[in-house]
């Protein structure tokens, strides 16, 4: 039941976060901004348009964008939003959980290069070098809030903060915090990483691979992407601020109450991004490793704090 | 050298070429003319002595069919493949259109011979609302090993246009050679005109002409800065920017009835439709300095701008760079800038600052050739002609309306004559050649011309993905290049 409610959810929220995000945005630089469901409006048109094949396209190219969603859905699913320990939440292992977000990038980097297009070449060569540098400070980070609830299950991560309000203050946790927010920022390429906006396309990383994408697969490609900053954004409002969650499911009532939080906290933290994002500008490509590498001793301090303090 | 130009005088059985120097040491403008046999025109070739007198000879080899001699790369600069070899466009006796052809020679780009470089071709199709350019870079990883810039893709055949105009014709088309210049074209060619005809201007006209250069300079300064900002997904700056720049157009509705300021000029005069308000122009000075205070104090939009894309003042020097290219590169302005016999700019107002030389020239050459000093160029630039705009709009409220009717009865005499503009881009230079009221030949100059070889150069090292903004800190004209 939480299983598909989490799906449904996510497909919904992901565009509504995007919107929100590019709505802030307008305000603060004095547009009125489209609606937040734009992005629904987006899809619906570009899913009119016919699909056109690039001359070389392979099956790598015509299934990529399909793989990104079903990771991408497979994830809203596995990992606990809304409710813990639900059908299937003995596999929300952190270790899933990080291997589905990256078969989805492979995917689309294979995709990039399935075409031998020269900017679909650079973009999956920029997208593999920010992915090789952000996974391990994904799992490093995860890790860490793992040492304390002596297991790598979200599920059990989730539990043992829940009961234990307090370690939320606690430096392990901060440092983990703010490691993987900038893992987050660049993995869904938001500034300084990368710039959702541009149009120019030597400067882009994750738009790069997409430039042969048109009508229905960029529908799929966008509307998966879109998920998947919601679920990362919905992963660090559950790691390390589970209020709200359901501990199994109760009523529908309960069950109303903890997806309206959830939104809430997902909707929260993208208006923060776009906050901040208009204060931001785009890092040189060349110092994207230097901040990656920042956020990993910020993720292993975090695990080394977990280790020796909280192991007592 | 400001202009290398040809003419086909058939009748007397020659193509001439003219040479115009700007700011030698001995006069602020040289020009000199060679005669070549029309039926085997050979010219030995300057190029080892100029980089720019190379371009514009290669450009007269494609135009004219000249031959040049000893010239280290005689190769195609204007015509593109699909250019018959023998066909001549400015050429009198040339057919008024080849038709289309299938392309006969593949263009050359340099290639680099390596395993690991691989080539990226952007353009000529761009996917923002930009000119037409091909452009061909050749990179290791991340790193440019080298770019070449293909250009002529908006070749409009404009010089050809401009044979057997009227004057206030000719003035009319030269606001279109370049849109965001059409002051800066359609002055170089009034005063070009007024030159050859030996016509002189009323102080009105004189002040109205520079408040006009000015307001052209400052709507696109105030772009320009927005503009670098966005490159550094700095978009807020740009929104900011844009609010300014608007504020600006609708001032050059009001004042002369359209928003890029054409139809203002005319042969012997220029004229306003309502008085400036000095103002309005201290206002957008305010305004304008606390947006780029934004701008400059943001540490991660200035480390993306400092060191990216560096010219530096021996390249600059040697290619021949104008504007504030060349100044950002700590070339003297003294040396660029267009001579003051011609320029609209008025050197006594106070507020304008830069062409001082002494307490400046230290500050020149402290300037180091990247992007961020192509900015700080811009926003001084954009303070200081805030300030004069001001100055001129009280001046010219106290002086009286000009009504010089301009004379009519125009020579029938043949004769040349040069306008030389510091126009917002740069130097900008016209000749035109006239008779019985009408042009016989014009050669244009945008200052693009001499700066596109900049961008390469500058491009040494830099990396692929700074390439957008160190391109849009040049911010060179395609269609004032290709005319």
């Amino acid at each position: 039941m939480t299983v598909l409610l989490q799906i449904v959810l996510f497909l919904l929220l992901g565009p509504v976060t995007i919107g929100l995000i590019r709505k802030i945005h307008a305000l603060l630089e004095g547009r009125r901004g489209a609606s937040l469901l734009q992005p629904f409006r987006h899809f619906r048109q570009l899913w009119q348009k016919e699909t056109i094949e690039p001359t070389g396209a392979s099956v790598v190219f015509r299934f990529a964008p399909y793989l990104l969603l079903g990771t991408s859905l497979t994830i809203a699913a596995a990992a606990p939003f809304i409710a813990t320990s639900d059908g299937l939440g003995s596999s929300s292992d952190l270790f899933v959980v990080v291997g589905l977000l990256f078969i989805g990038n492979i995917a689309m980097a294979l995709a990039g290069l399935d075409l031998g297009t020269s900017f679909g070449g650079m973009g999956a060569s920029r997208e593999l070098t920010v992915s090789s540098l952000v996974e391990p400070t994904l799992l490093v980070a995860i890790f860490a809030l793992s040492i304390p609830a002596h297991s790598s299950s979200l599920d059990v991560i989730c539990r043992s903060v829940l009961s234990n309000p307090g370690r939320l203050f606690a430096p392990a946790d901060l440092l983990a915090l703010g490691a993987f927010i900038v893992v987050v920022i660049a993995e869904t390429k938001r500034l300084p990483i990368d710039n959702p906006t541009t149009h120019l396309e030597l400067t882009m990383i994750h738009e790069a691979m997409l430039l042969e994408y048109s009508g229905p697969r960029l529908a799929v490609v966008e509307w998966a992407s879109d998920i998947r900053l919601s679920l990362l954004l919905g992963l660090i409002a559950n790691l390390f601020f589970p209020i709200g969650i359901v501990d199994r499911t109760s009523d529908s009532y309960t069950l109303l109450i903890s997806i309206t939080v959830l939104i809430v906290k997902v909707l929260v933290l993208a208006a923060v991004i776009a906050f901040a994002e208009t204060a931001l500008a785009k890092i040189r490509l060349g110092r994207i490793p230097e901040l990656l590498s920042g956020s990993f001793i910020l993720a292993f301090l975090s695990i080394m704090i977990s280790f020796f303090a909280g192991g007592r | 050298m400001a202009l290398v130009g040809a003419e086909d005088r058939q009748e007397d059985g020659i193509i001439e070429i003219a040479y115009v120097l700007v700011n030698t040491p001995t006069a602020p403008l040289m020009e000199w003319t060679v005669p070549l046999e029309r039926s085997d025109p050979q010219l030995p070739s300057m190029a080892s002595l100029d980089f720019s007198i190379g371009r514009f000879e290669r450009e007269i080899a494609d135009q004219f069919g000249v031959t040049l001699i000893g010239h280290p790369q005689p190769a195609r600069l204007v015509k593109h493949a699909h250019w018959p070899e023998n066909y001549h466009p400015l050429l009198n006796d040339a057919a008024p259109s080849p038709g289309s052809l299938a392309d006969e020679t593949d263009y050359k780009f340099l290639e680099v011979d390596s395993d690991a470089i691989y080539e990226i071709g952007v353009g000529p199709v761009h996917a923002g609302i930009i000119e037409p350019g091909h452009f061909r870079f050749s990179a290791v990883g991340e790193s440019i090993i080298t770019m070449k810039a293909r250009l002529w893709f908006v070749h409009r055949g404009i010089e050809k246009l401009f044979e057997g105009r009227s004057y206030p014709e000719a003035i009319v088309l030269a606001e279109k050679i370049s849109g965001d210049t059409s002051i800066g074209h359609s002055l170089a060619m009034a005063e070009a005109v007024e030159d050859a005809l030996g016509i002189e201007i009323d102080p009105t006209s004189t002040l109205v002409r520079q408040l006009l250069l000015g307001m052209e300079q400052v709507y696109n300064l105030v772009n320009d800065i927005g503009a670098i900002a966005n490159d550094v997904a700095f978009s807020i700056i740009h929104a900011f920017t844009g609010v300014q720049r608007e504020y600006i157009m609708r001032e050059n509705k009001r004042l002369t009835g359209h928003r890029l300021l054409r139809g203002s000029l005319r042969l012997g005069g220029g004229e306003l439709r309502e008085q400036p308000n000095p103002d309005f122009f201290l206002d957008r000075l305010a305004a304008m300095n606390e947006i780029i205070d934004i701008f400059t104090s943001n540490v991660m939009a200035m480390d993306r701008l400092k060191g990216t894309g560096i010219l530096d003042t021996v390249d600059a020097k040697a290619i021949g760079c104008v504007g504030y290219v060349a100044q950002a590169s700590g070339v003297p302005v003294a040396q660029i800038e267009a001579p003051s016999r011609f320029t609209a700019v008025d050197h006594d107002t106070p507020a304008d600052t830069h062409s001082n030389g002494g307490q400046n020239s230290g500050k020149e050459s402290s300037y180091a050739g990247d992007v961020a000093a192509r900015l700080d160029v811009r926003i001084e630039q954009l303070r200081a002609t805030l300030l004069r705009l001001a100055e001129l709009s009280k001046r010219l409220g106290t002086m009286p309306a000009s009504n010089v009717g301009c004379d009519q009865s125009y020579s029938s005499l043949r004769t040349n004559g040069v306008g030389c503009v510091e126009s917002w881009r740069g130097r900008l230079t016209h000749r035109v050649i006239t008779e019985n009221g009408r042009i016989l030949r014009a050669k244009i100059v945008d200052p693009s011309f001499f700066n596109w070889p900049a961008v390469s150069v500058s491009l040494r090292g830099a990396m692929v993905a700074d390439f957008p903004l160190i391109n849009k800190s040049f911010n060179l004209s395609y269609a004032g290049n290709d005319l």
